[in-house]
């Protein structure tokens, strides 16, 4: 024997790049920025959870959120603009996830509970929200006066500065 | 409450104001909006920059695993050059002409000179001062006082310049590769066949090339934490943060950033996607989980090369659903896993049981499972706990392989006894191998005549045969912390081969009606003395495969040397012989064996010669061990060199054709 195979996981992985696809294919068709941001960004995706690192699988999450924002200013329908940031973040935990395990347990282990039970939360928080924003959105934030988003961004700025104080 | 928890309260203060907002419009009302949102804007991106410079540099956190599938790593002996070299600090000249190493090198070409060539200390030394000793310019340039600062200065400058070239192209700097030939022209000088011409990376000291430090930086964006095997206190749980989803607050804030200054509502449900597993991942508590684990094996005591099947059951006993529970088996270090794996994830609810099953295959030894390694983590996997379980009851996999005699007579040296046996003596007498010729004394038996010498010169003559009687013998192994090294990593170490042999000598000689003894060097205290019968037999076979002394798998500690020496002395019985067991690696062994015969004990070492020839540090360790070789034997200790792919056998056969020679 050589060695432990401590490669990203299967199941994760393959979760990972699927999510990255349908962020894709949910905003590129929408704009030629979206297309080649989110395009890259599959690329990206791909090539962390072959080679097992985190750095690829960050940028391209992030290549996939700017396409998906991308496809937001050139007015994709709302409920596209949800999936594709939903399915970016997706792909992004199944992918660090995939990466992390397969370093721990690597890949002759048992892990298909653990991970479908982990990416299926992540995948939950996803829906509710998006299906509750939808809802909200629906009832008139789009056309509401622009303090509702003022206060979202300090609430969000708020979290974000605590969660990396908390971090540091 | 920290600041961290007050920005988190007033984010979610501000986010329930805005929903207010837009149930009720006109509840905050906004002086000079487009400016301020410019500003929030602005400010949103700058923080970005922050959020995404905290992931860039900082570190993804997880609990490490060991490699519990493979069997344990074994050094090879001179895997520390500068180990080696330092058992060579000069006396005469310190650190002169070139910095320490050099003289070192230069004072193990002098040992080497003065055992191989038969020359004296100062003949050795002026030969390495006019560099006639090696055929290699580089070596003999080396070890030469000269600096080479006679050569005419453009031949300097050449020179200077092509090994600066090289060390570019190879890993190897111009002082390793001078170190690596002279080495190589020392091993040389003792005989030992030379190894691979190609410079080998780890040299010793400084293993890490430039490409590697490149590839490191690469892949640095995670810390990856110790396994259990390092940890001080194992009993103790340990927390982490794992930072699995540092920077999503950046999608948060990207998302509302283009939604404020794009003034574009659709980019804002990005950020709420952003927000909501920003607070998801807020949630960092590590759960603590209850365990209970059973480990079962089948079969118990199986023989060397079977393969055991290890199931292990883990049941959670907690009151909690353990979302993400991550399991490594601790497998007995010297065991390899052979199929499936010891290794688990799972999601556990309370009172659930799961269970994973492997095969390991079965060596020599008595192998105690270690602790399970348990990594437990939230379900946003944004906290671990990290500890260890251990099943109530422990058992463990007992291989006692059966003993067999090696073929050929084990060299004992010649002894008179009073003991009738098979092992020869210096006495003529009754027996089967001719010893001497004696002239007739009346009485002597009609058939020991020797009637040729009578045919031949008329004198009377009576042969003597060689009496043979039964010795007691001591096997000592070496299971010293420098005998745990093999050729191999992760295969079998000297100590194994040491065992191995012990174990052929001992049934071998037992067989032929001798007493014999068993004892290692080590630590602990394993000693059985001399003894024959079935019940001794057992006793020791029992003891040779078991004893914690010869554990495989584990680095033995080293051993005080005078505090065993004296044990052993006084143990010993005044009539026995002793045979050592060692690879030489270490003067211990060679101390054991030289003042053992001072004190009357004949002894013989059998080596197996666990040297390989892959790096310097390696072959300069063969060298040494070479030099060892040579010292015992000019005291009289005869030396079996034991090759590390012959069987017993073949290296005692060819030992004792060279002695009878």
């Amino acid at each position: 024997m050589t060695g432990v195979d401590r490669g990203p996981t299967r199941s994760s992985s393959v979760v990972a790049v699927a999510a990255a696809i349908v962020a894709f294919l949910l905003s590129g068709p929408y704009d030629w920025v979206a297309l080649a941001a989110s395009g890259l960004g599959v690329a990206l995706v791909a090539v962390g959870v072959l080679t097992g690192r985190h750095a690829p699988v960050t940028a391209g999450s992030a290549g996939l959120v700017v396409g998906v924002l991308a496809g937001a200013v050139a007015n994709t329908p709302p409920l596209f603009v949800l999936g594709g940031a939903v399915a970016a973040v997706v792909a992004w935990d199944a992918g660090g996830t995939a990466i992390d395990l397969g370093n721990q347990l690597g890949r002759g282990a048992g892990t298909t509970r653990l991970e479908l039970v982990h990416v299926g939360s992540t995948a939950l928080v996803g829906v509710v929200t998006a299906v509750g924003s939808l809802a909200l959105y629906r009832t008139g934030l789009g056309r509401a006066s622009m303090a509702v988003p003022m206060l979202l961004v300090v609430a969000a700025l708020c979290i974000a500065v605590a969660l990396t104080v908390g971090s540091e | 409450m920290n600041r961290s928890g007050l920005l988190a309260v007033a984010g979610v203060l501000a986010f329930g104001l805005g929903l207010a907002t837009l149930a009720v419009p006109g509840l905050v009302a906004l002086g000079a909006e487009g400016a301020v949102l410019v500003v929030v804007g602005l400010l949103a991106l700058v923080q970005i920059v922050r959020v995404g410079r905290a992931r860039y540099r900082g570190q993804i956190r997880r609990a490490g695993t060991a490699d519990a599938e493979l069997s344990a790593d074994v050094e090879s002996p001179g895997a520390d050059l500068g180990a080696v070299l330092d058992e060579f600090d000069p006396d005469g000249y310190r650190y002169a002409q070139g910095g320490r190493r050099r003289s070192q090198l230069r004072r193990v070409a002098v040992e080497a000179l003065t055992r191989s060539d038969d020359c004296s200390e100062p003949e050795a030394r002026e030969r390495i001062a006019t560099g006639i000793w090696t055929d290699d310019p580089v070596a003999a340039a080396f070890l030469a006082e000269d600096d080479g600062d006679d050569l005419p200065l453009l031949s300097q400058l050449g020179s200077r310049l092509r090994s600066r070239l090289r060390s570019r192209l190879t890993t190897e700097s111009a002082y390793q590769r001078r170190i690596r030939r002279t080495t190589d022209a020392i091993a040389a000088v003792t005989g030992l066949p030379p190894g691979p011409a190609t410079a080998d990376s780890a040299a010793g000291f400084r293993s890490r090339s430039r490409l590697a430090g490149i590839g490191q930086r690469l892949t640095g964006d995670v810390e990856t934490g110790e396994p259990p095997s390092t940890w001080d206190d194992t009993d103790q749980s340990r927390r982490r943060s794992t930072w699995h989803w540092r920077g999503v607050s950046a999608v948060a804030l990207v998302g509302i950033a283009v939604g404020v200054l794009a003034e574009q509502a659709t980019a804002l449900l990005v950020g709420v996607v952003g927000i909501s597993y920003a607070a998801y991942a807020r949630s960092t508590t590590a759960p603590s989980p209850t365990l209970s684990v059973e480990r079962t094996l089948s079969p118990e005591t199986p023989s060397p090369g079977e393969s055991v099947t290890v199931t292990v059951s883990v049941t959670n006993e907690g009151d909690r659903t353990l979302p993400d529970l991550r399991l490594v088996d601790g497998v007995p270090p010297a065991l390899s896993v052979v199929d499936g794996s010891p290794r688990l994830g799972t999601a556990l609810r309370a009172g659930e049981t799961v269970s994973c099953e492997y095969a390991v295959e079965a060596r020599r030894g008595s192998h105690a499972f270690d602790p399970i390694h348990v990594v437990a983590r939230n379900l946003a996997g944004t906290a671990e706990r990290e500890r260890t379980v251990s099943p109530a009851e422990a058992t463990p996999i007992q291989c006692v392989p059966p003993l067999e005699p090696v073929e050929t007579a084990v060299p004992v040296r010649r002894q008179p006894t009073g003991l009738t046996g098979r092992a020869k003596t210096d006495i003529g007498g009754e027996g089967a191998e001719f010893f001497a010729t004696r002239p007739y004394r009346p009485g002597d038996p009609l058939h020991r005549i020797d009637w040729n010498r009578r045919a031949k010169s008329g004198d009377l003559a009576t042969l003597e045969l060689r009496e043979e009687r039964s010795v007691t013998v001591v096997l000592v192994v070496d299971a010293s912390d420098g005998a745990a090294v093999g050729p191999e990593p992760r295969e079998a170490t000297a100590i194994d081969r040491s065992v191995d042999g012990a174990r052929q000598a001992f049934t071998a000689l037992l067989d032929d009606g001798n007493r014999v003894g068993v004892a290692a060097l080590a630590d602990g205290d394993c000693w059985i003395p001399p003894g024959a019968g079935e019940v001794h037999r057992t006793r020791v076979r029992e003891l040779l495969a078991t004893d914690p002394a010869f554990a495989p798998g584990r680095r033995p500690p080293s051993p005080s040397f005078y505090a065993w020496f004296s044990r052993l002395r006084r143990r010993l019985p005044g009539d026995a012989q002793v045979v050592l067991f060692s690879p030489l690696c270490s003067d211990d062994a060679v101390l054991a064996a030289t003042r053992l015969e001072a004190h009357g004990y004949p002894v013989t070492v059998v080596s197996p010669d666990p040297t390989s020839r892959q790096t310097t540090g390696n072959r300069l360790a063969a060298v040494v061990r070479r030099f060892r070789m040579a010292d015992l034997r000019s005291g009289g200790v005869p030396v079996v060199d034991w090759g590390w792919d012959d069987p017993l056998a073949v290296a005692l056969a060819r030992s004792t054709r060279r002695w009878s020679r």
